[in-house]
């Protein structure tokens, strides 16, 4: 009978529970997933930077199962005080606690196993697709499935263990503790209500939300160019805001809702009274559980922030380092066994070689006092213009007279504009600059300098010629075999071959492939921002999910509020327009703190990135591309609690 | 004299809430016996302490001082553990809103605790086929609960309550979530359960109508015993008349008041 029981409950259960079913499900899949990843020779073996992907994963993972944990923990939690009643009838039936708790073991139990099973072939699925993705990456030719790796397997089935050993072991410890008359009378008991008194409550708005700002002002002073950002201050920061959030959860909804009934406009407006009242009695009742999901959703959009800054500084850093395919700095006479050489296994769409000469007079290197270099370094304006040609860029044009300084822009702030004004090159011209941009400056066009200058054409008489560069233009886009041919043909010492018969070579400052940068930059990056989103994924779905359940057992609980809207003459549209409003509340207000600290915080760290992204104001774009990509999914859980409430409350 | 066997003893029990200096005294000093047989109601308004007198007799709640023998055995002293065999084996509730498991058929309910007590199957199904015909819900039982009426719902809980044969049958507020009629059908069972199945019950209840169908009825008022009156050869309408008289004595009836 115990067992018949169960199965039903658990069945019943399935039908309440489904979105924290589908939640769970995507959880084990995606921890799984990147288990057969991470543990993939295949991938592993791409490039030499993966070698500590596996380790990263553990790292994340044992955070996952945190925040897995949370969500079991507390749907279990909230199952069971949803249940205590029918609890407390079974101990009155003389049904002894063990029983109870064992019974109540076994249907989570088998939620979870069953959620676990569907994982299995769901994220095998999805590790595939994310394969297919990195093996894109690089440019490799994806032939076989991702091999089913037992290890991954064994492991899922460890944090899947975790996850329900400390999930059942709390629920039993806190059916060991229940009495009878607690079961029975449980439904009645809400999260306790923490301050109690209105004017501290007021107070501690006030107070909570001084000290986040504090702690924001405080986090933006340690990020500028010059100064090392200091890491007790940057915790401290953290932690205020931590305490902060936590505060304002706790005091906001009575702080609103004194406003809303204090001005009489507003609270005989429309439906106000109702949104308002509704939220705040709901908002008090789980006040802890709200500030810790809005902490998940700054930590989700403030890692997403960093991921895509990163990103950003990686992708410039390509962009900085290789904008041609291929640019390689040579002996002149070696060009045209490269171009051959490249031509073997690509269409080559054009060539340019031009010189670069030096220049004695160290104009530029004396102001910045490097010692190892000797001299700086002059291009002609033809050559520079079919550069930026090459580049996309518009070409510039120089008098008789003039030179411009295109360098990093780091420089921008060092290099006193006034001292070079006028400079003499070693040739005895006199220039006058023109221009200094650091806008689309390339280290491939000087190697090791950080800035060039460019002369009309016949400044550059009687300077010696410094390097000769070769840059192909190519159909296909490179790959990082064709640099190790290339390094292999220019030094033949920089390669071997590997165990699996790989040809690797070190790389040569000399001989620049897109592909090669590709591969070590951004393989690396894409891996890094999967996991980033990976994340940030089972973060945002948890807080969905939480807020999911929550609204949709409200809608049975307080099913008789909108029976008696209804019966008031509210017609069903202008109910569901109050529906979608109180839900929509719900749903932004663990939103509201998150997105202005994460807009503070990348804000801040811009100061520091801005040199190396590729503008000032990139940020926002990052900002706001990920603030839409948690609201996509966030928003899917919006939908279907909105639509199981709606369908609640009609039945 | 077999009837007249002590079933439930009730000595100077005390159930004091709160702590410090507010100390809400819910149940304070009651002592009384139920015999076997007996049909008891506890009467007193809203707060008086009857539920919670009620509870701490059923074992849901715990006391502060004071003891209560049920057949002889001191169950202010027994364990956590021992209590799930002592209310299965000696105790039949039945509650105000019912307290059926909505997963489980009529049938299913009534035979819940038969089934734990691994009673032999067959057994178990003539003996809910004989309760229910006798309370009429014989045709029900294949039933969920969200199926059928408030009363049929009371009858159900009222089977599940006596299946196990119970020493003592306990109700609290029985008729509260049930209108006149269901009501009445549901103490007349009540009472051909005492009568026919000689059947001991104490039930609490704030409703005069409910509390003439009994035979004694105790009056508690601030967590003492007020006053306490038999029906003894009184028709139920003079017993009526009579629990109208004590309760105007002790400062008016919920029922009556609204």
């Amino acid at each position: 009978m115990l067992a018949k029981l169960g199965v039903r409950n658990a069945k019943r259960s399935i039908k309440d529970y489904i979105i924290y079913l589908i939640t769970v499900t995507l959880a084990f899949s995606f921890i799984f997933a990147f288990n057969l990843i991470s543990n993939s020779e295949d991938v592993l073996n791409l490039s030499s930077v993966m070698d500590n992907f596996k380790y990263v994963m553990y790292f994340v993972n044992a955070f996952i199962i945190l925040v897995v944990c949370f969500l079991i923990n507390y749907t279990t939690k909230f199952m069971f005080s949803k249940r205590s009643h029918e609890f407390g009838t079974y101990m009155v039936l003389g049904i002894k606690k063990k029983q109870i708790s064992r019974m109540f073991t076994l249907e989570n139990l088998f939620l979870g196993v069953f959620a676990f099973l569907v994982s299995i072939p769901v994220g095998y699925l999805l590790s595939c697709l994310f394969s297919l993705i990195i093996m894109n990456i690089f440019d490799l030719p994806y032939q076989v499935l991702m091999d089913f790796n037992s290890n991954a397997l064994l492991l899922s089935i460890l944090y899947f263990g975790i996850i329900y050993l400390i999930a059942l072991f709390l629920s039993r410890r806190r059916i060991k503790k229940m009495k009878v008359y607690d079961l029975l009378y449980l439904e009645r008991q809400n999260e306790k209500n923490i301050i109690k008194h209105k004017h501290i409550r007021n107070i501690g708005f006030i107070i909570s939300l001084a000290l986040g700002i504090y702690a924001i002002y405080l986090f933006d002073g340690e990020f500028h160019i010059g100064t090392e950002p200091n890491m007790g201050t940057i915790f401290l920061c953290i932690g205020m805001l931590a305490v902060s959030i936590y505060g304002v959860t706790f005091t906001l909804a009575d702080f609103i809702l004194n406003l809303v009934l204090k001005s009489k406009k507003l609270k005989y407006s429309s439906d106000n009274l109702f949104v308002a009242r509704t939220f705040c009695s709901k908002v008090k009742t789980m006040s802890f559980t709200l500030g810790t999901l809005t902490l998940l959703i700054t930590l989700t959009l403030v890692s997403l922030n960093m991921s895509s800054l990163f990103k950003g500084m990686f992708d410039y850093q390509i962009e900085l380092a290789a904008p041609y395919d291929i640019n390689i700095n040579d002996d002149k006479t070696k060009f045209p066994e490269y171009i051959s050489l490249v031509d073997e296994d690509y269409t080559i769409l054009e060539t340019f070689e031009y010189d670069a000469y030096e220049d004695s007079a160290n104009n530029i290197l004396n102001l910045i006092g490097d010692t190892w270099r000797t001299s700086d370094l002059v291009i002609p304006l033809s050559s520079y213009n079919q550069l930026l040609k090459m580049k996309g860029m518009d070409p510039v044009s120089l008098d008789e007279g003039e030179y411009l300084l295109h360098a990093t822009r780091e420089y921008k702030d060092t290099l006193d504009v006034d001292e070079i004004e006028n400079i003499t090159l070693s040739n005895g011209v006199d220039l006058h600059l023109k221009e200094f941009r650091t806008e689309g400056y390339t280290s491939s066009w000087a190697y090791g300098y950080g800035y060039i200058i460019v002369v009309p054409d016949r400044a550059t008489e009687e300077l010696t010629v410094s390097e000769s560069h070769l840059i192909i233009d190519t159909k296909e886009d490179t790959t990082e075999e064709l640099a190790n041919e290339l390094i292999a043909f220019a030094s033949p010492d920089f390669c071997e071959e590997n165990e699996y018969g790989y040809q690797v070579c070190y790389s040569l400052s000399n001989i620049v492939v897109r592909g090669q940068e590709e591969a070590n930059n951004n393989g690396f990056m894409t891996i890094t921002s999967f996991v980033f989103y990976y994340v940030a994924f089972i973060f945002t779905a948890v807080v969905g999910t939480i807020l999911a359940i929550q609204s949709l057992s409200d809608s049975t609980k307080y099913k008789y509020r909108y029976t008696v809207l209804r019966k008031l003459g509210v017609r069903d549209k202008q109910l569901f327009k109050t529906v979608r409003k109180q839900l929509l509340l719900f749903f932004l207000f663990p939103l509201v703190y998150p997105v202005i600290v994460s807009i503070c915080t990348i804000t801040s760290l811009n100061d520091l990135f801005k040199l190396i992204l590729a503008n000032d104001t990139v940020y926002l774009v990052y900002f706001f591309s990920n603030l839409i990509l948690f609201l996509m999914i966030y928003a899917i859980y919006f939908m279907a609690t909105y639509f199981g409430f709606k369908k609640n409350i009609m039945e | 004299m077999e009837n007249m066997k002590k079933i439930l003893e009730v000595k100077n029990l005390k159930k004091y809430y709160g702590s410090h200096g507010n100390i809400t005294k819910a149940v304070d000093g009651i002592s009384f016996d139920v015999l076997k047989g007996e049909f008891v109601a506890i009467m007193g308004a809203s707060g008086s302490g009857k539920t919670t007198l009620l509870n701490t007799i059923s074992t849901i709640d715990t006391v502060t001082s004071g003891n209560i023998y049920l057949n002889g055995v001191d169950i202010t002293t027994l364990k956590e553990e021992e209590l799930a065999d002592f209310r299965r084996e000696n105790l039949g509730f039945i509650f105000q809103d019912f307290n059926l498991l909505d997963t489980l058929t009529i049938e299913e309910n009534i035979s819940l605790a038969l089934i734990i007590n691994h009673e032999d199957v067959l057994k178990v199904e003539q003996k809910v086929d004989d309760i229910a015909k006798k309370l009429g819900i014989g045709d029900i039982l294949n039933k969920f609960p969200y199926e059928v009426s408030g009363g049929q719902k009371q009858r159900c809980a009222c089977a599940r309550a006596l299946i196990n044969e119970p020493k003592l049958i306990l109700a609290d507020e029985p008729t509260g979530a049930l209108d006149s009629k269901s009501s009445r059908m549901l103490l007349e069972a009540m009472d051909e359960m005492n009568e026919r199945l000689n059947a001991t019950i104490l039930m609490v209840t704030h409703d005069s109508f409910s509390a003439s169908f009994c035979k004694r009825v105790i009056f508690i008022k601030d967590g003492k015993i007020f006053n306490e009156i038999l029906k003894g050869e009184k028709s139920r309408k003079e017993f009526f008349n009579e629990i109208l008289d004590v309760l105007t004595m002790l400062g008016g009836d919920d029922s009556l008041a609204c």
